[in-house]
């Protein structure tokens, strides 16, 4: 037996001897200082209909330059370079080979894509990125119409580059944030609905010098081509919906009124009824949610039971008519990116069967009734 | 030899549990989905029949010819060559299972990790590892998933509670919307899938429980099985949706989007690391009861001798079988399906039934 | 392993002599003879050279015609009870002094014994006891007045605790099992004694409870020390290494110590204990992985306290282990691993570093294993000097020099704290040694390598077993009632009353597959 143990060993040891040098040239072995991470994305076409990839590299500084850097505000670590080619993946290419260090974009955390491409190339852009395995879930995607590598190169005032500005911006759960897996969870539903954020590159108000990225609304797709876009009010109607709205302050005038409110909306929850009526099909909606009052300028006295009544009417009132108008437009634009199908799907999935391909022409028609029950908790630290 | 080894019940079933949820969670969302959509948790249950069918065999020829493997029995009750013939099939069936998750665990770790390294080194680190454990006998392997039985269940469930934000009920409805029948095509799939049950039947000898015991547990562990399977089906659906068929390892994905406190992301490496676990425990069985299986036909020469030559042999058979994705999950699954249902639950059952009818000369208290 | 042992026995009853014929000399087959000059002439023969050998030549009687000799080895033998008892009771005897019973009574010493043959007067000379012949009479009187120079009872530097007792063994057996007899007040306490050694004849000491302890195992352990054959022993160590189950392994699986109360808790678990003359350290046998990971203060501090605690050790272990490694793979190979934000520091760090990942790594550890084996040997006067140049190679100076990455000297500080935390220096060195080939791997397959190497250490510590006891004992295979007092430290009314669960009678086969012969 033991003896035995030894001679096994023996063999085993030579084997793994054979194997080691065959392994000194494994290729997946990647040293850190032959890594360049690319920290963003962006895609635009050129005028010839070829493809622009931008990519955002991260610059290291050696550690005498970020020994004297500690004092001075963080400096922008990072260097935007452009190629093109005739797919995404050769106009990748064209950059790499010109790179002393391999593209690395296990950290690659925003895609901007501009609207040239959005408008009908979207579908080969999801199509690389999710194939690719480097690329996180969690990647963000951003549709924009200036020059994508302008965003990329835009000075962030508070974080290290403009990607990892945008992806805090967006954490914040203020706009709507689209991931490389909301896409693939999209693109299963009929006309592939699918919205993503827009952004924009303005001038900032006291220093002309400095860009700042703003969010600008939300660009609708349906089957993987730009339709149109919802504003920021509209995509907020949008997250209510669809139950990625956490909380936002809302400012409007309430009827009769003089003046405006500004009310805190959170714990919105969103309980739809859809039922199919004589080849009418209506979804009613119960929107329930809580407000905090933290600003008024109208007469409207919070401490008043009619006043306060007044105020929660109105803001339900200023939420469903939010969600109104975005629904309106998505019907106009063909887009179900408020997500009604799956309603209707869960409660009626034999009529749903028989009326899927024809979803378009009955996502038109479809009959939106809000219910909004808006309580207002409390309207701040004043009884006045 | 086998039977100077003693375990008790649980080392006895739990490797093969640990064995079928590991190579489970990897791939069945996917494929039952494709068959199943949102009510793939039916076909799981009705195939997990299979199981408790199997562990009903194994127990029934445990009490019925104690102390013997299942290569034994064949060779006691049907005669030299019948029996013999039948052995080299199940021999040679459990072979071409092996060699299914050896490359299915060579794809995925290449697609998610190791891009560039040769498919023969992945293998081949695996199969070494394994033959060690061989080496060191039944106990090790079984004492080795115990230890390893905790992390693998931690990570798992940690994995589910921490992507809990994420999910959405409503994903599961509605509810048998293309009736009751369309799902239970996926049966087909994981009915083989739960027969690997009967892979107890080749190291009986080494337990020694009352059949009663035996036939409890196993039914047992066929339900945790299932419960754990669900678990995991539940959240992948409720994470992915529809998505689910776009992805080949959907569980990876779900542990591909947990984020920690903002911070910690992409933590599938610690999913990878717990999966070599589990597919190490599956392995290291499978291979040790081919050595013991190949032992009987090399009379005088110990299994644990044995394992050098069987890690060699499939090594070399799998290097040259499913080398793409394609040609695996096509040719592959089919071959597996064939290998599992022949080898894992058509043989032993008309076993089981010729024993039934043709020997019933060795009386025993009717247990069963 | 049992044709080498075949061998061996075959070659030694070929060539070598049996130990008796090796530490005695040749004339030890000789009866003591009646006559003194006689026997004195043998004496000297014997004790040729020996200038440490005293022979002393007593007359005594009334008119000195009673003749002694005492022989006795200088500074082993109590010469002042040896002047007060037996030289100065001779001479003051009013009886006549006609045989050795007569001498007995004359003396007032209680531990005498009559041998006859030179073989026992060699052998008791040796152990530093006097022996006294009589003129006349051919039988011999061992007189029980040895003083040994021993060290008195101190702190042990090696395992301290906060909170328990202070006291450890010294380097003599008497002394130490005393300590065990204090603490254990019952005849239940057993002591057997062997010798072992072919030159040194190292008396050892086997203690066990009986009736807790397996009888299997006392003759096991029995058996294999008795199987030893070496010329000296030192130390438990140098038997430990050849008694134990699996002698190529790198874990240890005889426990060492220095406590008694350590020694005491394990023997009412049902364990034994191996003491030797000359060293401290005592052997504790059969022992199981997790029994290294316990301080003896565990059980003296509250059990939550002492839970956290052993929770806590149980994570550093696996640092210990596999945190350098764990940093090559993630470094080399999954670089998405590390948060985004933490990356981009981590490869500003590295950017002027001339070496690979693994390099810095192993170059590193090593740097670090050289440091603190410089500090055990170095005296104690030089021993700031030692810690002022370790903080240079393993600090500031080498991140300044871009030798080392900052990341890399945290991972090595902390790996060295966690190689520290290990209660038993054993274990603590075997995991130390582990870490280098794991490193290896894991620069060469990155994760996937660290987890098949760990596969591996797991599968060789489940087929370990310490005097049969799977070395793994209450995880794999799992046994619920020991589990509570492994990584967790349950409440001790919690734990079982009746200490034989944990290590007692079992039927299990105490032979280990090491040992067949």
């Amino acid at each position: 037996m033991k003896q035995h143990a030894i001679h096994t060993g023996k063999i085993l040891l030579l084997i793994i001897l054979l194997i080691l040098p065959t392994l000194s040239g494994c290729k997946d072995h990647h040293e850190l200082d032959n890594l360049a991470l690319v920290m963003a994305t962006g895609i635009d076409m050129t005028d010839e209909g070829r493809i622009r990839i931008s990519l955002q590299l991260f610059v290291p500084q050696t550690g005498q330059a970020q020994q004297s850097a500690g004092s001075t505000p963080i400096q922008n670590q990072s260097f935007v370079t452009t190629e093109t080619g005739e797919t995404i993946t050769d106009a990748f290419n064209n950059i790499t080979r010109r790179m002393s260090r391999r593209l690395f974009r296990g950290h690659n955390t925003v895609i901007v894509i501009s609207t040239s491409v959005a408008r009908d190339r979207l579908g080969e852009v999801l199509d690389y990125f999710q194939r690719m395995r480097e690329i996180r879930q969690r990647t963000l995607l951003f549709v924009t119409d200036d020059k994508v590598s302008d965003i990329l190169a835009a000075q962030s005032v508070l974080e290290r580059n403009s990607s990892i500005a945008l992806m805090k911006q967006e954490r914040k759960h203020v706009n709507l944030e689209t991931t490389i897996r909301d896409i693939s969870l999209m693109k299963t539903r009929p006309n592939k609905p699918i919205t993503i954020p827009c952004i924009k590159l303005t001038e900032d108000r006291t220093d002309p010098r400095k860009k700042v990225i703003d969010t600008v609304g939300s660009a609708i797709f349906s089957k993987e081509i730009l339709n149109g876009r919802l504003n920021v009010r509209q995509t907020f109607g949008m997250l209510m919906m669809t139950g990625a709205f956490e909380d936002n302050i809302f400012s409007f005038s309430p009827r009769d009124e003089k003046g405006a409110i500004s009310v805190d909306v959170q714990a919105v929850h969103v309980h739809v009824r859809p039922t199919i009526h004589q080849g009418q099909w209506i979804l009613d909606v119960d929107l329930r949610g809580r407000g905090a009052l933290v600003e008024n300028s109208t007469h409207l006295d919070p401490m008043k039971n009619r006043d306060y009544a007044i105020i929660e009417e109105s803001t339900g009132h200023f939420l469903s008519s939010v969600i109104h108008s975005g629904f309106h437009k998505s019907q106009k634009l063909n887009s179900d990116v408020y997500m009604t199908y799956q309603a209707f799907d869960r409660k009626y999935p034999a009529e749903f069967q028989k009326w899927e391909k024809h979803w378009p022409d009955i996502y038109r028609t479809i009959k939106l009734r809000i219910h909004p029950h808006i309580e207002l908790i409390h309207s701040g630290a004043i009884t006045d | 030899m086998i039977k100077s080894e003693k375990i008790t019940l649980f080392h006895y079933y739990l490797p093969i549990y640990l064995g079928m949820i590991t190579t489970g969670i990897l791939t069945m969302p996917t494929m039952l989905y494709k068959a199943a959509e949102q009510n793939l948790w039916l076909p799981l249950i009705v195939s997990s029949l299979a199981g408790y069918v199997m562990v009903l065999v194994v127990t029934y020829l445990y009490h019925r010819f104690p102390g013997q493997t299942l290569i034994e029995i064949f060779r006691t009750t049907m005669g030299r060559w019948i029996g013999n013939f039948c052995s080299a099939l199940l021999l040679g069936l459990l072979i071409g299972q092996a060699i299914f998750i050896l490359r299915e665990y060579q794809m995925y770790v290449t697609i998610n990790y190791y891009q560039y390294m040769p498919a023969v080194v992945v293998i081949g680190l695996l199969l070494l590892v394994c033959m060690y454990a061989v080496h060191q006998g039944l106990e090790v392997i079984c004492r080795s998933s115990v230890f390893f039985f905790p992390f693998i269940i931690a990570v798992q469930l940690i994995t589910c509670l921490l992507i809990l934000p994420e999910l959405s009920p409503y994903r599961l409805l509605p509810i048998l919307d293309k009736g009751i029948l369309y799902p239970l095509k996926g049966a087909v799939f994981s009915f083989a899938w739960y027969s690997e049950f009967l892979w107890g039947a080749f190291y009986m000898p080494a337990v020694s429980v009352p059949a009663k015991k035996m036939l409890t547990t196993g039914f047992l562990f066929v339900t945790a099985t299932t419960v754990s399977l669900l678990i995991v089906f539940f959240v992948v659906i409720c994470f992915l949706g529809d998505a689910t068929s776009q992805y080949l390892y959907s569980f990876d994905i779900v542990e591909r989007y947990i984020q920690v406190s903002g911070l910690i992301e992409r933590s599938s490496a610690l999913f990878m690391i717990v999966w070599l676990l589990g597919v190490f425990v599956k392995m290291a069985l499978l291979m040790f009861i081919i050595s013991v299986n190949t032992a009987h036909f090399v009379k005088k020469i110990s299994y644990a001798k044995l394992a050098l030559p069987v890690m060699l042999l499939l090594l070399l058979i799998s290097s040259f079988c499913f080398t793409s994705m394609k040609s695996m999950y096509q040719n592959g699954m089919f071959f597996l399906n064939i290998c599992c249902l022949v080898g894992n639950m058509i043989l032993p059952i008309l076993l089981l039934i010729y024993c039934l009818l043709f020997h019933r000369d060795t009386p025993r208290s009717s247990g069963q | 392993m049992s044709v080498w042992n075949f061998l061996r026995q075959w070659k030694g009853k070929s060539k070598k002599k049996t130990p008796e014929q090796l530490y005695l000399a040749p004339e030890a087959s000789q009866m003591i003879s009646g006559s003194l000059n006689k026997n004195k002439r043998i004496l000297d023969q014997a004790y040729q050279d020996c200038a440490d050998v005293i022979q002393r030549v007593i007359r005594f009687g009334e008119k000195g015609e009673s003749g002694a000799l005492l022989v006795y080895l200088e500074g082993t033998a109590n010469v002042e009870e040896i002047d007060e008892h037996v030289i100065k009771s001779l001479q003051k005897s009013k009886k006549p002094v006609r045989s050795l019973e007569d001498m007995k009574q004359a003396l007032s010493v209680t531990d005498a014994q009559k041998i006859k043959q030179f073989a026992d007067v060699f052998k008791n000379v040796s152990d530093g006891k006097p022996v006294l012949f009589l003129d006349g009479v051919p039988s011999a009187l061992i007189l029980g007045l040895t003083k040994w120079a021993t060290r008195s009872v101190e702190d042990t530097p090696t395992e301290p605790v906060i909170r328990g007792a202070k006291e450890g063994f010294v380097e003599s057996l008497h002394v130490n099992i005393s300590l065990i007899r204090r603490r254990i007040r019952t005849p239940k306490l057993k002591v057997k004694t062997l010798e072992v050694g072919d030159y040194s004849r190292t008396q050892v000491a086997l203690t066990y409870m009986d009736g807790i302890c397996d009888k299997k195992l006392i003759q096991e352990i029995l058996d294999r020390v008795n199987r030893v054959s070496i010329d000296g022993v030192w130390d438990g160590g140098m038997i430990q290494e050849q008694i134990q189950d699996q002698r190529w392994s790198i874990f240890p699986q005889i426990q060492t110590t220095e406590r008694p109360d350590t020694i005491c808790a394990a023997m009412l678990e049902g364990r034994a204990a191996l003491f030797f003359e000359g060293t401290p350290n005592v052997l504790i046998m059969p022992t199981t992985f997790f029994a290294f990971m316990q301080s003896p203060e565990d059980y003296y501090s509250g059990f939550i306290i002492s839970t956290l605690l052993r929770i806590l050790r149980t994570i550093f272990i696996l640092i210990a282990l596999l945190a350098p490694a764990f940093y090559i793979a993630v470094i080399t190979f999954h670089q998405e691993l590390i948060p985004t934000t933490l990356i981009m520091s981590v490869i500003q760090f590295r950017e002027q570093v001339p070496f690979p990942a693994v390099v810095e790594a192993v170059g590193m550890e090593i740097t670090f294993e050289g440091l603190r084996e410089a500090g055990v040997r170095l005296p104690r006067q030089i021993g700031p000097a030692i810690s002022i140049v370790g903080a240079l190679v393993i600090g500031q100076a080498a991140i300044q020099a871009s030798l080392v990455s900052p990341a890399m000297v945290i991972v090595v500080s902390i790996t060295a704290i966690a190689s520290f935390m290990i209660p038993h220096y054993d274990l603590s060195i075997a995991i130390r040694i582990l870490r280098f080939p794991i490193m290896i791997i894991a620069s060469m397959f990155g994760l996937l390598g660290v987890v098949l190497s760990v596969i591996c250490i797991v599968i060789h510590l489940t087929s370990l077993r310490s005097f049969g006891i799977p070395y793994f004992e209450p995880f794999a295979p799992f046994r619920k009632k020991a589990s509570l007092d492994s990584v967790v430290r349950a409440p001790l009314w919690v734990q079982k009353q009746n200490p034989q669960g944990a290590h007692g009678n079992r039927n299990q086969s105490v032979k280990g597959r090491g040992q067949k012969t």
